[in-house]
């Protein structure tokens, strides 16, 4: 691939791509301790305008969506943010990393359960049912046993000194199958004193399975994501400094939902490249794109010292 | 009593027709080289009769005993006659010399191809000779001229892109070409991701692609046969051989080791890309570790053990390398990929109307892949190995008849995926190695046989079985947590697979000039290349056929229509051409690099058909001063695999259109200039037809298979090449006179520009995805890909 990226050019060409269909894409999770969020848009075309606004409206209203334990059925309550509560606007502004006055232009809708007895429980399968445009979809995840991490450390590069990578010890399971998403932030604050990070970053490759180490301990490093969109030079970039205090989040997943998001994952990193087979990410919920998702995370402190 | 009166006179003429008629045979060989020359013609005049030597230069006719006048010809050999008195049984030795007078020197250097009078002659339909000596003022690619290049150019061939390895004959894929070298198959045919063959020129003498169905003889693949033959050395004299270019050099050295007993032929070429570039590189601190480099070396020894025996030893060696590395990042990656192969081959001649070929041979390929990233350790490897023989016998019963018959065996190893992964003193679980093993056996006849004067007929019938073979491992692959697994002891037969594969094809001479030609066969093929990729690459994956994955099977139809004008100038044909296959292979839809780990690659393999259809037309000037090609090809090729898409469609290698022109023009005895344009369709590709946004990030949903079609593919090469005078004058002392004397050394210089108006061509398509999904900077497109732009390049050749 490096030596064909040395020698090739690239531009741009339109040409036809037939097949596009208009589906549902249907986006949902639910955490431990944590309240069951369903997003819902549509596919577009390849050749569809994407303009800020046009992105940020594509998650659409009208929809009637339940979430059931099982035992107990709530409908989420739809939220837009053309009608958000006082003070509100700005949070989601900051959750979704674009300025308030964009978030003002448009119309983001969100299918949020808001029944404090209605958290996601570990053990527990989640049911979830979608009504739109007069189709019902329906899907069921299930929260497994959370798996932490054993230990984590700050490790500092021999020629970058006061700058490192953070390294982790993962004892996996012996049943095979199990499978892993590594999220991060930093907990230190800004010289405003806001939080550096507002949300949790997945790293590189974020995905991960114990197809290679099942039942081993295992250890791993990961790079520091945040850096790439800071403001600072390359040779620092992809490290922590020492100093930055990491929230880590260390999140279990069903099978086959790490599959779909591991697809994501492949089709980010290949980047369309002829290399790679063409591999749509298929989920959990019949007739629609996306996936509802359960997930058990765990959180760990590290300090870079 | 009529009855009676019948079989009298015919048992009379019976008697008769065995006392006159006796058995003609005999051997065309090269006056200084004694290597045998195939499509000889041997022809008697008295007689009207004509054949021509096969590939040992022998040739056999049943006729009357008499007197009579005999001529021997071949194209840039001087004419052979003498008058015979043949009244027993005669074997004749007929020495060839090469043509030394400029006229012929010129055409020697012109011409397309040297067997005039087959492509109407011959009963086999769809059939490609070329000889290298033919293609060496074409064109070259940065300063190399490539067999399968040239191949490409003909209709019916095609490349899927430049830097896509392999050849793809009429809408079949690249697993099923067999491609022999001196009777040992070549796995991977390609360097540098396809921008090269393994051929090096000047170890090769000819090759012949056979892609209308191949005859009895050979089987294992459904599209076509590739042979190549190695030169064999001088065995009167040594001959040194080689070129200097802008990427690679080559060497050739051959000659007698016992003069008129024996002979050697080696071959070397490597290319030092990595050497030119590594100034340029090292100004780039992302590139400065990256390096790239492959050779070829070919040995062929040839041993006249008597006059009825002659053994060849054939070898080749090639090897890619490419190496990255970067300390700053404390990486390493290294990725070496090759052939290998020797093959031995005896032949006897029990006389001159019965020989044989008894032949074994060891092929093998790897591709190897490791790196290193700070305490991380992976390497990465797969590869086949082969180890076979063959016994093949060719008799002569009589002028009409010429029977092959014989059998082949191969035992082929596979390894389809090995992995071992460590970080320090921790080994990851990276499944049990693999080693699939398979035995291929068929037992094959053959007959060319003519009807009559107009009708020729070669019929053949060929039975291939196939067992694999444990030690083996089935994963059988359950709900999560509860795989099983199946094991094999060594020896224990785990699938078996047979099929018989008749041939047929005819020809039927329309007078002198033209004919038609018609075929069918029948073709099992055991062993499957898998890709996860969308281009042909040399990490493909061979697999054999299993208890889960059925042997490839196709057949073929074709018909064509082939005429030469002008006493053979021109050559033309038409051929039409339907072909079925069964059985392909491809990874399932949502299959991962990383699936075969702990399981089996069968597993994610699902099978489905396909079938291609076609018309190619060529028109060929063979002689004169302007010399070349025209050809083109409308076809259609399409799969169907039922748990991809429910509806046909098309295949990696469909083309609509494919337009070559290929043309040489010797401007006078020191310069010749050549063109090659090639104009074809598009070639389709998967690309996403819609996205969505998932969890913030951009998530592509991909359209029907190979639905998307790339821009139409064009190109324009130019080549000059220069020669120095062939010849020097000397003035004889005895008598002053002035003769010419062949100099002891010549050269000649190419000069060539490949993709003359700079045609940004596509490679490949992608979506190209820019910027934060939620910033104002967010972009996406739909970008094509281009490699090669103009690229002039210079090659010296030498020899002497």
């Amino acid at each position: 691939m490096l030596l064909l990226a040395a020698v090739s050019c690239s531009k741009p060409v339109k040409v036809a791509i037939p097949g596009y269909e208009e589906k549902v894409v249907i986006e949902g999770l639910i955490e431990t301790d944590g309240f069951p969020l369903v997003l819902i848009s549509k596919n577009k075309n390849v050749y569809a305008p994407v303009s800020q606004a046009e992105i940020l409206g594509s998650y659409l209203s009208g929809a009637t969506v339940w979430v059931s334990d099982g035992t107990t059925t709530i409908q989420l309550t739809e939220i837009c943010t053309d009608n958000l509560p006082a003070g509100m606007d700005t949070t989601v502004a900051n959750f979704l990393g674009i300025p308030l006055e964009v978030l003002n232009q448009t119309t983001i809708c969100a299918y949020v359960g808001l029944d404090p007895n209605f958290k996601g429980e570990v053990g527990k399968t989640y049911t979830l049912k979608v009504d739109f445009e007069g189709k019902t979809y329906q899907a069921a995840s299930k929260i497994l046993d959370p798996i932490p991490l054993l230990s984590s450390y700050w490790k500092e590069e021999t020629d970058l000194p006061d700058y490192g990578f953070s390294h982790h010890f993962l004892q996996d399971p012996p049943q095979k199958n199990n499978a892993y998403l590594f999220e991060v932030k930093r907990l230190n604050v800004d010289s405003t004193g806001q939080p550096k990070d507002k949300r949790y970053y997945k790293t590189f490759t974020p995905y991960i399975d114990d197809e290679f180490f099942n039942g081993k301990t295992f250890e791993f490093f990961y790079e520091n994501p945040m850096s790439y969109d800071e403001e600072i030079p390359d040779a620092y970039k992809g490290y922590y400094k020492r100093g930055d205090t990491l929230e880590i989040k260390f999140s279990n997943y069903e099978y086959n939902v790490f599959r779909f998001l591991y697809a994501i994952s492949l089709q980010k990193m290949s980047g369309g490249s002829p290399f790679t087979l063409p591999t749509n990410a298929v989920g959990n919920i019949p007739g629609a794109l996306g996936a509802w998702i359960a997930f058990s995370p765990t959180y760990s402190t590290l300090v870079c010292q | 009593m009529r009855n009676s009166t019948f079989l009298f006179f015919f048992f009379l003429f019976q008697l008769s027709f065995a006392q006159d008629s006796i058995i003609f045979s005999g051997k065309v060989l090269e006056h200084h080289s004694q290597q045998p020359l195939d499509f000889a013609t041997v022809s008697i005049k008295e007689l009207n009769q004509l054949v021509y030597t096969d590939e040992n230069g022998a040739f056999s006719m049943v006729i009357p005993s008499g007197k009579y006048h005999v001529t021997v010809q071949l194209i840039d050999y001087e004419d052979y006659s003498v008058t015979i008195h043949l009244k027993t049984a005669e074997t004749q030795l007929f020495y060839l010399k090469k043509v030394i007078n400029e006229e012929s020197q010129q055409l020697d250097e012109v011409k397309v191809s040297a067997k005039r009078g087959q492509n109407i002659e011959s009963s086999k339909i769809g059939v490609i000779e070329l000889e290298v000596k033919d293609i060496k003022t074409l064109p070259s690619f940065m300063g190399e001229v490539d067999i399968i290049k040239t191949v490409q150019s003909l209709p019916g061939v095609s490349s899927v892109s430049e830097g896509s390895q392999g050849f793809y004959v009429r809408g079949g894929g690249p697993d099923q070409n067999l491609v022999l070298l001196d009777g040992a198959q070549i796995y991977n045919a390609s360097h540098l991701f396809g921008f090269f063959s393994v051929f090096n020129v000047d170890a090769i003498s000819s090759m012949s692609l056979s892609k209308g169905g191949m005859t009895a003889d050979y089987g294992g693949r459904i599209s076509s046969l590739m042979e190549i033959k190695m030169r064999e050395g001088d065995m009167k004299r040594y001959h040194v051989n080689g070129g200097i270019g802008l990427i690679s050099s080559r060497l050739e050295v051959d000659g007698p080791i016992q003069k008129d007993k024996s002979s050697f032929m080696v071959a070397a070429r490597r290319t030092y890309i990595d050497v030119l570039m590594k100034p340029f590189l090292s100004k780039k601190p992302a590139l400065s570790g990256l390096g790239y480099y492959f050779y070829d070396l070919n040995f062929k020894f040839n041993f006249r053990l008597s006059s009825k025996d002659r053994l060849f030893i054939s070898s080749y060696l090639g090897k890619d390398n490419f190496k990255y590395s970067s300390a700053d990042d404390g990486m390493s990656v290294s990725m070496p990929w090759g052939n290998q192969m020797a093959s031995i081959r005896w032949n006897h001649l029990f006389s001159q109307k019965h020989f044989m070929n008894v032949t074994g041979f060891y092929t093998g390929y790897d591709i190897n892949f490791s790196s290193k990233v700070d305490n991380y350790d992976i390497t990465m490897g797969t590869g086949i190995r082969d180890a076979g023989g063959r016994i093949d016998f060719t008799w002569l019963p009589n002028i009409r008849h010429r029977i092959r018959y014989g059998v082949d065996y191969v035992f082929h190893r596979f390894t389809p995926a090995t992995v071992e992964a460590y970080q320090e003193d921790v080994s990851f679980d990276t499944g049990k190695q693999q080693r699939l093993n398979a035995h291929e056996s068929a037992v094959f006849i053959a007959d060319d046989w003519d009807i009559t004067e107009k009708w020729r007929l070669n019929i053949g019938l060929r039975y291939s079985m196939y067992q694999f073979v444990g030690p083996f491992d089935r994963y059988e692959k359950g709900p999560v947590n509860s795989d099983s697994v199946t094991h094999y002891s060594k020896g224990d037969l785990i699938a078996f697979h047979n099929g018989w594969e008749p041939r047929i094809s005819t020809r039927i001479l329309l007078g002198k000039n033209s004919s038609i030609k018609a075929g069918f066969s029948v073709n099992y093929q055991y062993v499957h290349l898998a890709s996860l990729t969308s281009v042909a690459f040399p990490s493909d994956l061979w697999v054999p056929s299993t208890e889960k994955i059925k042997p490839q099977s196709g057949w073929q139809a074709t018909a064509g229509y082939f005429k030469d004008f002008f006493g053979g100038k021109y050559e033309t044909s038409v051929e039409i051409y339907y072909k079925h296959m069964y059985n392909l292979v491809e990874f399932a839809n949502g299959s991962m690099p990383t699936d075969n780990v702990n399981d089996n690659v069968d597993n994610q393999l699902i099978n489905g058909k396909g079938w291609s259809y076609g018309a190619e037309f060529f028109i060929k000037k063979v002689t004169g001063k302007l010399t070349g090609w025209i050809g083109y090809t409308w076809a259609k090729s399409e799969r169907m695999f039922p748990e991809i898409q429910a509806t046909p469609f098309p295949s990696k290698y469909d083309r609509r259109h494919d337009l070559n022109l290929v043309l040489n023009y010797k401007i006078s005895d020191r310069w010749t200039v050549s063109a090659n344009f090639v104009y074809a369709t598009g070639n389709t590709l998967t690309m996403p037809s819609s996205w969505y946004i998932y969890n913030q990030e951009v998530v592509m949903e991909y359209g029907g298979r190979n639905s998307t079609r790339m821009p139409d593919y064009h190109r324009l090469d130019l080549s000059a090449t220069w020669f120095d005078k062939p010849y020097r004058k000397k003035t004889k002392i005895v008598d002053g006179e002035e003769v010419k004397v062949l100099k002891k050394i010549r050269h000649n210089v190419n000069f060539s520009v490949y993709n003359v108006y700079n045609r940004a061509n596509p490679y490949f398509l992608y979506l190209s995805v820019k910027g934060d999904l939620t910033s104002d900077k967010f972009a996406m497109s739909v970008k094509q890909v281009s490699l090669f732009p103009i690229l002039p390049s210079v090659t010296w050749n030498f020899e002497f």
